[in-house]
C-alpha cells in the first residue's frame, strides 16, 4: 500500500511537470514492433527518449536498444540524462534504484506510448485509469483522491 | 457453475485463458490471488498487462504455443504482482479449440514457486545464509558470524581468490541487513582508470569539465541509503585511497566540479583478491586506508579447499540454467562428477559455473557426461597435485618413477608390480589414478 502511495506521489509530480510545459527529457520503455509500453521494465528491450518542449510539443530524440541486465539498464538511464521514466511493471528494488538516480517514475502504465502521451496532455495533470495496469487502479484512485477525472 | 468451472476455481495454480488477440477471457481465483488482479479487472485486457511476466516481451509462451500449435510445459520465469513483488513461477500452456477443432485461443497455467525456492535452499544447504550456502567446515567460521555482520553498519573487507563468491557474499549480507530495501550498487574499481573512477564514484556537476553538459550522479548517490560494494579495492591508486578514506571517515563526498559536499548514508563493503597486508608492508597500499576498510574481515576459501560443496554447486547451476531450457538436464554422471572433483579449480566457483553452463550446451542427454566437459578435463592428469609444494612434488615424482619402473620390470602386470612395491593392489590403483599415470593396454597377463 505504501509502495503504491509513493508511486502516486511520483505520478502527480511528474504529470504536473509535463503539463506545465517544462523543458525536459523523458524516457519510455517500449516494444519496438507495436509501440506499446513494455509490460515489465526488467526485461524491456527498447527505450524511447522524448524531448518535451515548453510549448507542450514533444518529439522523439532517440530509440535505443536497452542492455540486458537490470543494473545495466539503470546505468544506461543514468547516463542518458532523462528526468522521468514511464514504464510497465517494475519490482520494488529496481524502483528504489531508479529513484536513487534522480528519476521520477511513472510505472505500471500500459498502452501505446503515443496514446499515453496524448491522454496525459489532453486531460491535464491526470493519467486516465485506462492506462494504469489492471489491479493498480484502485490504489492510484485512493492515493490521488481521484474525483471525476481531476487530481486534487 | 459448471463442473469444469468449479474444478478450475478450486485448484491452487493460477489459470487464465485468452482469445486470438491475446485478450483475457477467463481468470481463476488462484490467478487473482497471485497476480492481485480480479477477473473483472482482467477481462478483455491484454494478457501481458495482467500477467506481467519476464517472458511477455520477447518470449511469450502463449504466442509460441498458438503459432506452433504445441503446448509448453514447466517453463520457469518471474512475474511482478501489483505490489511490486517479484514472484518466481512455472508456466504451462495449451491451445483452446472449439467443437469444430478450430483454434480459438490459448490457456496458461502458472504455479507460484516462492515456497518451493525457499524449501530448495533449505534442503540443499547445511550452512545457509540467504543465497550463500556451504557444506564445508572451512566455511563454518564465516557462517557463524554472518548474521551479526549483516545487522552491523561497519565497513567489511572480503578477501579471496577470483571467483570465490565475494560479490555474492556482499549481496547476501546486504539483503539481510537493515538496508535491504535500499539499493545495492557494485563498482569494479579495477575496471576504471583513476581519472574516470573518481567521476564514476562521486559523479560530477554540469560544467565540471569539457563535455560535462549536465549533472551526473555517481555510484555513491545511486547507493544512497543502501550498500556500496567496492570490488577490487586493491587496484585503486594511493591518491584515490586518500579520497575514499576521507569520505568513509567524514561521510561526505564532493562531486567533481561541486563547491559543496554531499552527506552520505550508506554502508561500504570492499573486496579484493590481493593480499593487502603484503601490499601495506611493501608500501603499495596505504595503512590508514587499510585499517579503515578492514574493520571486519572475511576471507573466502578457494573452491579446492571446499570440494564437498562441488556437488551442491553443480546442482544449483543445473537448476539455474534449466530455467531457460525447454528440455531439462536432470544431473551429472558419476564419472563426470569425479573429474570435476579431481580438478584444482584455479578459477574457483566462477570457473565451475562456466564449465557447467558449457556442458549443458553440449549435453545431448538428460545427464552431463565426461564427453560434455572441456577437452582439458576429459583426460585425467596432475590437476589434483598442481597445488603441491616442492617437497610434495619431489615425493610424487619419486612415486611415479617407482611405479613406472615396477610396471616395466613386470611387463605391465599390475598385481606383480604392486607386490614388488610392497603395497596392495587397491593402493596401487589409487596411486596410479592420483599421479595420473597412463597404463598400457596390455596388462602383462596375456600374450599379444
Amino acid at each position: 500500500m505504501q509502495f503504491l502511495c509513493f508511486l502516486a506521489r511520483d505520478l502527480l509530480y511528474s504529470l504536473v511537470a509535463l503539463t506545465k510545459g517544462l523543458n525536459m527529457k523523458l524516457a519510455i520503455t517500449v516494444i519496438s514492433e507495436s509501440g506499446r509500453i513494455s509490460p515489465v521494465f526488467e526485461t524491456a528491450e527498447y527505450l524511447l527518449t522524448i524531448h518535451f518542449c515548453r510549448n507542450g510539443q514533444y518529439h522523439i530524440i532517440a530509440e535505443n536498444h536497452l542492455p540486458e541486465g537490470e543494473a545495466e539498464k539503470i546505468m544506461f538511464l543514468r547516463n542518458s540524462g532523462v528526468k522521468m521514466l514511464i514504464c510497465g511493471a517494475v519490482c520494488n528494488e529496481t524502483l528504489a534504484s531508479l529513484r536513487n538516480i534522480g528519476l521520477r517514475i511513472v510505472p505500471f502504465v500500459h498502452g501505446k506510448w503515443d496514446s499515453v502521451m496524448a491522454a496525459i496532455l489532453s486531460r491535464g495533470n491526470c493519467l486516465p485509469m485506462d492506462y494504469i495496469m489492471p489491479g493498480c487502479g484502485k490504489h492510484h484512485r485512493k492515493c490521488c483522491q481521484y474525483h471525476g477525472g481531476k487530481m486534487k | 457453475m459448471t463442473t469444469d468451472h468449479a474444478i478450475l476455481e478450486s485448484i491452487s495454480d493460477g489459470v487464465f485463458t485468452v482469445d486470438m488477440d491475446f485478450r483475457i477471457t477467463y481468470l481463476n481465483r488462484s490467478a487473482k490471488k497471485i497476480l492481485g488482479v480480479s477477473p473483472e479487472e482482467a477481462q478483455g485486457k491484454l494478457c501481458c498487462d495482467v500477467f506481467r511476466s519476464s517472458l511477455c516481451e520477447g518470449a511469450c509462451a502463449l504466442r509460441k504455443t498458438l503459432e506452433a500449435n504445441t503446448p509448453i510445459i514447466d517453463l520457469n520465469c518471474f512475474i511482478i504482482d501489483n505490489h511490486g513483488q517479484r514472484i518466481p513461477v512455472s508456466i504451462s500452456t495449451a491451445v483452446l479449440r472449439d467443437e469444430a477443432g478450430n483454434i480459438i485461443g490459448g490457456a496458461e497455467t502458472f504455479r507460484d514457486l516462492s515456497d518451493y525456492e525457499n524449501m530448495k535452499k533449505e534442503l540443499y544447504s547445511h550452512n545457509k545464509f540467504g543465497n550463500f550456502s556451504s557444506h564445508s567446515p572451512s566455511m563454518s567460521r564465516i557462517f557463524s558470524s554472518l548474521e551479526a555482520i549483516a545487522k552491523s553498519n561497519a565497513t567489511l573487507l572480503i578477501t579471496g581468490e577470483t571467483g570465490t563468491g565475494k560479490e555474492l557474499l556482499a549481496r547476501t549480507i546486504h539483503l539481510h541487513s537493515n538496508r535491504k530495501d535500499k539499493p545495492f550498487i557494485a563498482v569494479n574499481c579495477g575496471a576504471f582508470p583513476e581519472s574516470l573512477l573518481e567521476s564514476e564514484l562521486f559523479g560530477y556537476r554540469k560544467g565540471a569539465f569539457t563535455g560535462a553538459d549536465r549533472d551526473k550522479p555517481g555510484r555513491f548517490a545511486l547507493a544512497e541509503g543502501g550498500t556500496l560494494f567496492l570490488d577490487e579495492i586493491g587496484e585503486i591508486t594511493p591518491a584515490m585511497q586518500i579520497r575514499l578514506l576521507r569520505v568513509i571517515q567524514e561521510r561526505v563526498y564532493e562531486p567533481l566540479g561541486s563547491t559543496s559536499g554531499v552527506k552520505t548514508d550508506l554502508r561500504i563493503l570492499a573486496a579484493t583478491h590481493r593480499n593487502l597486508d603484503e601490499m601495506v608492508k611493501n608500501g603499495h597500499f596505504r595503512q590508514d586506508f587499510y585499517y579503515r576498510i578492514n574493520v571486519i574481515h572475511l576471507e573466502l576459501p578457494p573452491l579446492r579447499e571446499r570440494k564437498e560443496d562441488i556437488p551442491f554447486l553443480i546442482r544449483q547451476f543445473i537448476d539455474r540454467f534449466n530455467l531457460t531450457r525447454s528440455e531439462k538436464v536432470s544431473g551429472i554422471s558419476n564419472s563426470a562428477l569425479k573429474r570435476l572433483m579431481n580438478y584444482n579449480w584455479p578459477g574457483n566457483i566462477r570457473e565451475l559455473e562456466n564449465i557447467i553452463e558449457r556442458a549443458m550446451v553440449f549435453c545431448n542427454n538428460k545427464i552431463i557426461e565426461v564427453g560434455d566437459l572441456p577437452d582439458s578435463m576429459t583426460a585425467p592428469n596432475d590437476y589434483a597435485t598442481a597445488s603441491a609444494g616442492p617437497i610434495q612434488k619431489a615425493v610424487e615424482c619419486s612415486e611415479r618413477q617407482a611405479i613406472r619402473s615396477a610396471l616395466k620390470e613386470c611387463n605391465g602386470n599390475r598385481r606383480k608390480a604392486a607386490e614388488m612395491l610392497g603395497i596392495d593392489h587397491t593402493t596401487f590403483y589409487r596411486k596410479i589414478k592420483r599421479l595420473g599415470i597412463t597404463l598400457e593396454m596390455s596388462d602383462g597377463r596375456r600374450k599379444h
